[in-house]
């Protein structure tokens, strides 16, 4: 293996980054650079000589991580690394930084080159004549040509796009005497020769196998860089090195920057080469160019410490020394560029270091920063055993980090290229937590990281759930830093979607879709992974919890963002949990949760609760005035129709309310003066907009108009039979119909029955219907939706469906109770519906039947309630037992009555026995039960108890004596079992009858 | 409804005196029931160099009336008694336990010729029953928020103790009370609340916040400006009663110096800190005096299992005061005090520049401020948010209104027809010299207008009501 290190190979990789030892480059001779210095990068690789075989396609290795005790390694080497075939003494690799590739060059490439690129799309395998030994190969952007140096004089090209003739052509530099440091691709077909007396820029023809020079540059150059990323090349010039030259390409043209001086920490006597391009970097941080320089200490200076100086190279003007990163240290560094971040890697002590430039240091001279985190070696790595041997369950092995064969590039790349691995440095956000006490500042540090969100809320809820006192101004600092974030996007979303608006037309649709990176972190974010949690932890006060949330849209407020509405839920919702309604109210009042139609709907749901809520809504629905519909809503809910009336009027909205909405509410109240006041005034309104005080027919208000027009005139509309078959069809009947049945049988006119009977036969007719329909769609839905082509749908109930249960709320409870009508006509009317509604098989509900009983009762009519439970018009059930059994003081009968009925419902054992022995009626019970089987299962002490309050101990006696032949019967012993807690009786048994009378154990 | 009020009556050399108080006892007929023993059952009696006797006779009296008047409606005893030369008030706080107050009718004194002493013309109709029955009940309640309920005074240390407090407690208290210059607004016992924008009520959410969190041993706090309130964590009845005391006694006491504004010269130098404002009004006056007390003033409010007892700090920094009530079972230190100090007074002077500023601001877009054509009190019954233009800054003395008493008094009139019904209405009433008075009831708000407007008839007043803001 040759290590040689001389210039020649440009651009492929060098071993000795992180080699170089304190005593070593004393070659040098220079006091700045005496030791502590470590090269930053070179170039070049391991040669090998031998031919080899096919290696050059190893099987895919798959590297670990090795899983340890959190150790806080904040950096990482990527998980899927490049694998090559490590350099030997046959082998020679190349890394080419603009395209990221390496490159395995065998035999000067006769027995192939196997180039590797970041995905497999840019890997290739080919072979090429060996013309001598590789200095450097590259490929153009895109693969389309190879450019090859294997002498200081020339460069060969190789085609490889298809269809061109692919047989090389050469290049040799223009000036004369001048040897090709190195070339660099800046373009598919634009190349620049580096050359130690200036540089030159060619444009490549493939097709026409020539180069042609474009333009050059005369200038001594000592050595160089070149940063893909912006296609600028820095030449080192001068005799000691420090003056640094860039130029900028881009599409055929060359410019020259402005150059700039590296401040040296020692200036050599005599003058010699004294800046080596090991401490020189170039790469783009938060997209601006610097070139980095790494000073080591100088013994005369009193910095004991080494730092890296950033030179901002703009575009235009001037370069400025810009930002100074503190080391702390000496010995042999490397540099990287991960996520905006300058990465050290510090080889002595095996740990590197991470500044962030934009991190604004409070105690620190201005841009003069120090490490963000403490010092922490990359995560350890395992790597699989090499070579085709490898047997699958062999362990892979630690890899050395911080190896001195490996080779650094910029901005993220670590290659060890005696091992063939190409990893990409990664920072792990999630061990900087904890490592980082100052939450603000971790939070600045976290929001410029691209895959920040998820550990940013995390930390969010890691403050909160902490819960450690004094952290609210914590929580509070946190907050405006992301809110500020979060602002800043929505500001430029705005502006963008405002020139969308405005037109493609004006600017040089310089305006792009600003890109909403992680570090937006917004409310519905904070919602879901932070808050919504965090309010439900049970050990966290609420005290802290609405601390918190008060923090969250103050600083909302503050950075003027519009807070959603369930932030102010989740406020709501917290205070109301525990009763803090004052608290709310003082929020609410000061406009804190801003008005909202929900907001304003979910204090209206809180009245209950918290009266005050009520008036809450309304001014909040008032203030949004865009709610006044809501209000009328509301006001009429309450029955407030003046007041609904006033407000609407107040806002002008008269003409275009809704009639028929407040002349409902005003009927409902039952206040007549009101209903007519509501009423005029809407004819006024008529009379005002359309000349008549008539209703329009879409307002659906004829059947009040109707309504209003029946009381003078109840004679108008004289067959209720054919008024009811119109109102049945109408969209709004269903009060009208009720009115005009309470209208009816208030009217009480003589011979009204048959008509009460018709009106009763055509609603029942539309009623039983719909229950039909009902039914056959309940049916339907159980057996299942497969069946039929899903025609079934769910019958709709119109207003002209009038149950029972309208029909006793609406007319017929408050007509039973009027004085004035005979109960001969209430109790006929009442027969008329029950009748009615059995005749279209209607199951009459059991209020109706109390309601018939009670007017019966009322008028003393038993003799007539007897008749009617005689024949069964009152259809038995349990409740209606109930109720006769109640009226057992008035009218005794009853008692037989409800008896009979529980008997007859054969469901209703265990009531019958009770009110059998309710009455005392022990031996009567006892038969009965016996009678209907029940016998065996009943509770003997229920018996028992009933038997002995009856003071009657021979009936206790008969009782006992009956259950103990039971026991016997069913157990083989005329004991009682314990859990039929019978002890007592048994004792008391014993006291009345000794000891003897007790029924023995027979013996079988 | 339309209403035309009394006359205004006014001679020169007439003498008249406005309503005074006469006398003020709390009995117990319970603690004496037996003939011989009735001087047991009085608690406290002002003036107290009145003859025992006559003290017996009159709590007998009130005794009797109660007794009397409850046969006609057990529930509802007598409230008050109108006599041609005084009022009596009678208020039952506590099963057993009266409070009256005996208040002198105003009077007119003219002289009359020929050296005859003057006639007195009583004015018995001229005061309000609601208005005087509000003080009773007022008078009860800061009792109780100092001291607790009577009941829980019986318990620690029976009748001895309880009288004691009550002579301690109402012998300054009553000094306080001017009852020439009580109205509506005690009828109400309102808050009155501070303007304020979102933005700066949530920096003092924030602090309030901040503070309960270092500070763990306070369990509420009140925050006010201006002596209005801007924010409580008190329940609302409580802080209605504190927000009487912190207004009408605790910060008129303290004469504002800081009242010179924050960067004037005119400003003394607050003993002890320059880096704040901020200082004490209760507890030490200056926390560097090595012979400081730590003691403030107890208060008691309401808790889930009946009243918690709490010290009361107040802390004021310029116009801005934050009141602190931490449990009385702990014992204040200087320690704690200086801590609070420290914390709290940088960040509160900050707070009321912050808040000043934002006024000034807020006062110059709704533009100067102009005379308006009418006066106006506004109350609403939900959140206790009281308004007045007619009242003048109060004062620990006086409390001044800006219209003759007779118009109050037809305030009140209207406000007592309000109490009578539930349903919202409207009274408009043209009092004498084109005022016109208008009484609106809204739901639970409450908004008397005071007009004065030549020629204005029925038609416009009733055009104008401006619906005033909660704040």
């Amino acid at each position: 293996m040759d290590t040689s290190r001389s210039k020649s190979g440009l651009n492929s990789l060098s071993t000795s980054s992180l080699e170089q030892s304190p005593a070593g480059r004393r070659s040098s001779g220079l006091p700045g650079t005496s030791g502590a210095l470590k090269a930053l990068r070179s170039r070049r690789l391991l040669l090998s000589v031998e031919s080899l075989l096919r290696r050059w396609n190893p099987e895919p290795r798959t590297g670990a991580r090795m899983t340890e005790p959190p150790q806080q390694h904040y950096l990482e080497l990527s998980e899927n690394p490049v694998q090559f075939e490590h350099a030997s003494s046959v082998n020679n690799v190349f890394f080419d930084e603009a395209n990221k590739q390496v490159f395995a060059v065998r035999s000067g490439g006769a027995t192939g080159v196997v180039v590797k690129g970041p995905d497999d799309k840019s890997s290739v395998a080919f072979r090429m004549d060996d013309k001598g030994e590789v200095k450097c190969i590259k490929f153009s952007i895109g693969n389309k040509i190879l450019a090859v140096q294997r002498t200081s004089k020339s460069v060969d090209f190789i085609n490889f796009i298809p269809d061109y003739p692919h047989t090389e052509f050469s290049q040799e530099c223009k000036t004369k005497n001048a040897n090709v440091l190195g070339f660099c691709w800046t373009n598919w077909n634009e190349i620049v020769f580096i050359t130690d007396q200036g540089i030159e820029f060619y444009q490549v023809f493939p097709d026409k196998r020539s180069l042609k020079l474009l333009k050059n540059q005369s200038i001594n150059v000592n050595w160089y860089q070149y940063c893909p990323e912006t296609a600028v090349i820095l030449l080192s010039t001068t005799v000691q090195g420090n003056i640094l030259q860039p130029f900028a390409f881009r599409n055929g043209t060359m410019s020259k920057m402005s150059k700039f001086e590296i401040e040296l920490p020692v200036i050599p006597k005599p003058a010699k080469l004294s800046l080596s391009e090991r401490d020189i970097a170039m790469a783009t941080i938060y997209g601006q160019l610097y070139v980095m320089y790494l000073k080591h200490h100088s013994r005369t200076a009193n910095s004991p410490s080494a730092e890296v100086v950033l030179y901002h190279l703009p575009r235009e003007g001037a370069c400025k020394k810009s930002h100074v990163l503190k080391l702390n240290t000496t010995g042999k560094f490397a540099l990287n560029i991960v996520d905006n971040l300058v990465v050290v890697h510090h080889q002595s002590s095996q740990t590197s270091l991470i500044f962030d430039i934009n991190l604004k240091e409070p105690d620190c001279a201005v841009n003069t920063h120090q490490p963000v985190l403490p010092a922490r070696s990359i995560h350890p790595y395992r790597m699989p055993l090499a070579g085709p041997a490898v047997v699958p369950s062999q362990p892979p092995v630690p890899c050395q980090l911080y190896s001195s064969s490996w080779s650094v590039f910029q901005p993220d790349i670590i290659i060890s290229a005696s091992e063939g691995y190409l990893w990409y440095l990664q920072v792990k956000l999630h061990p900087t937590v904890n490592l980082l006490q100052d939450k603000g500042k971790l939070m600045d540090f976290l929001l410029r990281r691209r895959d920040c969100k998820m550990v940013i809320l995390s930390v969010c809820s890691q403050i909160l759930e902490g819960g450690v006192k004094g952290s609210l101004p914590v929580v509070a600092t946190v907050f405006d830093k992301l809110n500020q974030v979060y602002k800043e996007y929505l500001e430029a979303e705005q502006s963008y979607t405002v020139a969308m608006e405005s037109g493609p037309s004006r600017g040089s649709a310089a305006q792009k879709r600003p890109v909403r990176t992680q570090a937006v972190i917004d409310q519905s974010d904070m919602y879901t992974h932070v808050l919504s949690s965090f309010t439900e932890r049970k050990e966290v006060s609420h005290k802290f919890v609405i601390a918190v949330l008060m923090e969250y849209i103050r600083s909302l407020n503050q950075h003027q963002i519009t807070v959603q509405h369930y932030l102010y839920e989740l406020v709501i919702k917290t205070l109301v949990q525990h009763n803090l309604f004052y608290m709310l109210h003082q929020f609410l009042q000061y406009h804190v949760l801003s008005d909202s139609k929900p907001l304003a709907c979910l204090l209206l749901s809180l009245e209950s609760t918290y009266p005050p809520a009520h008036q809450l809504s309304l001014d909040m629905l008032k203030r949004l005035s865009t709610a006044n519909d809501e209000i009328v809503e509301v006001l009429l809910s309450k029955q407030q129709v003046l007041g609904a009336l006033r407000f609407i009027r107040s806002v002008g909205g008269h003409d275009n309310v809704s009639a028929r909405k407040f002349l409902d509410a005003a009927r409902q109240t039952g206040d007549q003066m009101l209903f007519y006041t509501v009423f005029r005034s809407f004819q006024q309104r008529n009379q005002r907009l359309r000349g008549s005080p008539a209703f329009n027919p879409g307002e659906h208000c004829y059947l009040w108009y109707l309504q209003v027009k029946l009381h003078p005139t109840v004679n108008l509309l004289q067959d209720k039979g054919k008024l009811m078959d119109f109102l049945l069809r109408r969209r709004d009947c269903k009060m009208v119909i009720l009115s005009v049945c309470s209208q009816i049988l208030e009217g009480g006119v003589k011979g009204s029955l048959p008509v009460v009977a018709t009106v009763f036969d055509k609603l029942n007719q539309v009623y039983k219907e719909y229950l039909e329909a009902e039914q056959s769609y309940t049916v339907a839905m159980e057996s299942g939706p497969s069946r039929g082509s899903a025609a079934q749908k769910r019958p709709v109930r119109t207003q002209a469906v009038i149950d029972q249960s309208d029909m006793y709320t609406h007319v017929l409870s408050s007509f039973t109770e009027r004085k004035e009508v005979s109960h001969k006509f209430v109790i006929a009317v009442l027969m008329e519906y029950i009748r009615s509604l059995n005749q279209h098989q209607i199951t009459v509900q059991h209020y109706l039947y109390e309601l018939v009983i009670k007017t019966l009762v009322q008028h003393n009519l038993f003799y007539m309630l007897h008749q009617f439970l005689q024949y069964h018009v009152l259809s038995d059930s349990k409740p209606l037992a109930c109720l006769l059994l109640s009226l057992e003081s008035t009218y005794p009968p009853a008692h037989q009555l409800s008896l009979d009925m529980l008997k007859r419902l054969s469901t209703a054992n265990d009531e019958i026995v009770e009110v059998l022995l309710s009455k005392q009626q022990v031996l009567g019970a006892l038969r009965f039960i016996r009678s209907v089987g029940g016998h065996d299962n009943v509770s003997a002490r229920k018996f028992l108890d009933a038997a002995r309050q009856t003071g009657d101990q021979m009936l206790f006696y008969t009782v006992f004596r009956s259950f103990q032949q039971r026991n016997q019967r069913l157990r083989g012993s005329p004991a009682f079992n314990p859990g039929e807690h019978c002890e007592e009786h048994v004792v008391h048994f014993k006291q009345l009858f000794g000891e003897q009378a007790l029924m023995k154990p027979s013996t079988v | 409804m339309l209403m035309i009020s009394p006359r205004m009556a006014s001679a020169m050399q007439e003498k008249q005196y406005t309503p005074s108080l006469l006398s003020f006892f709390i009995y117990n007929p319970t603690f004496g029931p037996r003939e011989g023993e009735e001087e047991k059952k009085i608690l406290f009696y002002h003036p107290s160099d009145i003859e025992k006797n006559e003290k017996i006779r009159n709590v007998g009296l009130c005794e009797a009336i109660v007794q009397f008047t409850r046969t006609f409606c057990p529930t509802k005893p007598a409230k008050s008694l109108h006599t041609q030369k005084n009022r009596q008030f009678f208020f039952e706080p506590e099963d057993n336990f009266w409070i009256v107050m005996v208040v002198r009718n105003p009077m007119i004194e003219k002289p009359n010729k020929d050296g005859k002493p003057p006639t007195i013309e009583y004015q018995e109709e001229e005061i309000l029953d609601t208005v005087y029955g509000a003080v009773v009940r007022q008078c009860y309640s800061m009792y109780k928020l100092f001291n607790g309920t009577f009941g829980r005074a019986m318990e620690a240390g029976g009748v001895e103790l309880l009288t004691q407090k009550l002579e301690k407690f109402f012998y300054r208290y009553l000094q306080t009370l001017h009852l020439q210059s009580c109205d509506l607004l005690d009828v109400f016992g309102g808050i009155s609340f501070f303007p304020l924008d979102k933005m700066t009520y949530l920096k003092i959410q924030s602090f309030v916040n901040r503070v309960e969190e270092s500070l763990s041993l306070i369990k509420y706090t009140a925050f006010l400006y201006n002596d209005q309130l801007i924010w409580s964590g008190l329940e609302q009845d409580d802080m209605r009663i504190l927000y009487k005391y912190l207004t009408t006694s605790l910060f008129p006491r303290h004469s504002e110096p800081e009242l010179a504004g924050r960067d004037s010269p005119l400003r003394p130098e607050v003993a002890g800190n320059l880096l704040h404002y901020g200082r004490f009004l209760t507890g030490p006056t200056n926390l560097k005096d090595p012979e400081a007390k730590f003691r403030f003033p107890k208060i008691f409010v309401t808790a889930e299992d009946g009243y918690e007892e709490l010290h009361l700090i107040v802390y004021k920094a310029m116009s801005a005061a934050a009141c602190f009530m931490i449990s009385a079972s702990v014992e204040l230190t200087r320690d704690f005090c200086e801590q609070l100090d420290g914390l709290v007074g940088p960040q509160l002077t900050l707070l009321a520049s912050d808040i000043c500023e934002q006024f000034t601001i807020n006062r110059r877009i709704s533009g100067p401020e102009k005379e308006p054509q009418f006066k106006f009190i506004y109350f609403n019954h939900m959140n206790l948010a009281e308004k007045s233009t007619i009242h003048m800054r109060k004062t620990a003395s006086v409390c001044l209104t800006s219209v003759h008493p007779d118009l109050m008094k037809i305030l009140g009139d209207i406000n007592c027809d309000f109490a009578r019904v539930d349903e919202d209405e409207e009274i408009i009433v043209k009092a004498m010299t084109d005022y016109w008075v208008v009484g609106k009831k809204s739901d639970q708000r409450e908004l008397y207008v005071i007009l004065n407007q030549k020629n204005a008839n029925l038609i416009e007043v009733n055009g104008m009501s401006p619906p005033p803001d909660d704040e």
